[in-house]
């Protein structure tokens, strides 16, 4: 599957100049993108766009064209219930490209799933382990095998003492680390990251790349934005946004920043 | 000088578990200390306490000799300016303009001059060009830029910031810096709350290291 984005235009209502011009892009799965820009050039709405978390009024404002190809849908991960259920979903749309700006919300969350910066915002159970099953339970997922995978991910990222808290009582830091290991447990084949690691210290921050990498591995594509460049040395393409456009950075300039 | 004697700190909901246990330190207020650690290992919960949004289970803080439990919250306001980790929560106003001047409006001490000054801080903080622009619709660096903009129109005597670069741009991270070496200047100091080891090693005279233990001083680059 690729997210494909042609002549992409976006202006805040009321302004006179776009905020995305022209924008293309080919977003595959198995990629880490890394998506670079200054404050405030549109990075965050260009991935409120994808994954339709602009309010419904903002609808006018979008022209050009956002798609979901899904060619390349054999090549999802087959073990697990989910997959089967989004690769059934994709094979119906197989020979439709579904387009990403007209879907509702609920079916564009079948393929995308999005943090972003404020972790207050997305929490949505009162403790840390219901948080986690919350996508197992959605996709499905047998009691033991959903406690394995908890136990699991809860190991990898230290969250023991977190388990049974409420997510909403814990540090900054803490809030985005039990919100990252909940949407990786979503399991959806995109998933966008928008400064949603910002506060985790940098002794877990090894584990996290380790895990997004993995995540790549199981054919899942993600799109970063991280100011401190971070998630530079593992992105597989770096797009740059300035005033309103959006360009690949060449190979050459992405070794220049490794 | 902030003092605190040995100050024990646990939340209500986990009061066995206290976040800080018997702590005493001193803290300059005319330099810029920097606050390192591993996530919850309580520096959120240290500058909290040194505002009086948080009050110590025992012990006492001390604020230029003032035990802060007999200092009322805005009084402490007024002395020292406090970033959040998370700039939403302390974003009121309609518009970028008005949550520079709303205190001065409610005091009615809104004037020719305070207007100039907000003015010349968004200009400063590069919010000049939408000043009619909803905060909530910022960008949490945009939003970090606008609360610190709106601390100096108190210009108080400290300043405690949270993750102040978390979302910052390069361009902006460079605003934020000329900020503290100038209020370092006038001797006006700061605490710096970070995991950006860069930014701390730059611009911090001390540096304190926080575990689930205690907090110790670290040997610093400046
Ligand atoms: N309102 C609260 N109620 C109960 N426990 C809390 C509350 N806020 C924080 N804690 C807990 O207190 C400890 C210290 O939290 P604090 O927010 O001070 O950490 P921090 O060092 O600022 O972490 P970070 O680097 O993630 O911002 C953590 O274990 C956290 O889970
Ligand atoms: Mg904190």
């Amino acid at each position: 599957m690729n997210i494909c984005a042609s002549e992409l235009n976006f202006t805040f209502p009321g302004k006179r100049t776009s905020l995305l011009r022209d924008v293309n892009f080919t977003w595959k799965q198995g990629q880490v993108v890394v998506l670079q820009g200054k404050n405030g050039v549109g990075k965050s709405t260009l991935t409120r766009i994808i994954c339709k978390a602009l309010p419904d009024d903002y609808e006018t404002c979008i022209s050009g064209c956002l798609c979901l190809d899904c060619v390349q849908a054999d090549h999802l991960s087959a073990d697990q219930p989910a997959a089967h259920e989004s690769r059934d979903e994709a094979k119906k749309a197989e020979s439709a490209r579904v387009n990403l700006l007209t879907i509702g919300r609920r079916q564009s969350a079948q393929y995308i799933s999005a943090l972003f910066p404020d972790p207050d915002l997305q929490i949505l159970t009162p403790d840390t382990e219901s948080e986690l099953a919350f996508g197992l339970e959605q996709q499905g997922i047998p009691v033991n095998r959903m406690n394995d995978m908890i136990n699991e991910i809860i190991s990898e990222l230290s969250l023991k003492p977190l388990r049974y808290r409420n997510p909403r009582l814990c540090s900054g830091g803490e809030k985005q680390l039990i919100l990252f290991a909940a949407i990786l447990l979503m399991n959806r084949p995109f998933l966008i990251l928008d400064e949603a690691l910002a506060m985790i210290d940098n002794s877990r921050i090894d584990k996290v790349k380790e895990m997004i990498a993995r995540h790549k591995r199981a054919s899942a594509g993600l799109l970063l934005i991280d100011h401190q460049g971070r998630f530079d040395d593992i992105a597989d393409e770096v797009w740059s946004l300035k005033e309103g456009h959006l360009t690949l950075q060449s190979r050459c300039q992405m070794r220049e920043l490794k | 000088m902030i003092q605190l004697q040995n100050v024990t700190f646990a939340y209500p909901s986990h009061i066995q578990q206290p976040v800080l246990s018997h702590l005493s330190l001193n803290l300059r207020l005319d330099i810029c200390t920097g606050l390192i650690g591993r996530n919850g290992t309580g520096k959120t919960t240290f500058g909290l306490l040194l505002m009086g949004l948080l009050q110590p289970v025992d012990g006492n803080i001390y604020l230029n000799g003032k035990n802060l439990k007999d200092s009322p919250l805005h009084q402490i306001g007024s002395q020292i300016g406090y970033l959040f980790q998370n700039p939403r929560q302390q974003l009121f106003a309609d518009t970028i303009i008005d949550e520079l001047l709303f205190p001065f409006t409610l005091q009615q001490t809104d004037s020719c001059e305070v207007r100039k000054r907000a003015d010349r801080l968004l200009t400063l903080f590069q919010l000049d060009q939408n000043r009619n622009t909803n905060p909530l619709s910022l960008s949490t660096g945009e939003q970090k830029r606008l609360v610190l903009a709106a601390l100096m129109m108190n210009d108080p005597d400290y300043l405690i910031l949270d993750e102040p670069t978390n979302g910052l741009d390069q361009e902006s991270r460079g605003i934020l810096g000329n900020l503290i070496t100038e209020r370092i200047m006038m001797e006006k100091g700061l605490l710096l709350i970070s995991h950006d080891q860069p930014f701390v090693n730059q611009h911090c005279h001390s540096v304190l290291s926080m575990n689930e233990k205690n907090v110790r001083e670290v040997a610093c680059a400046t």
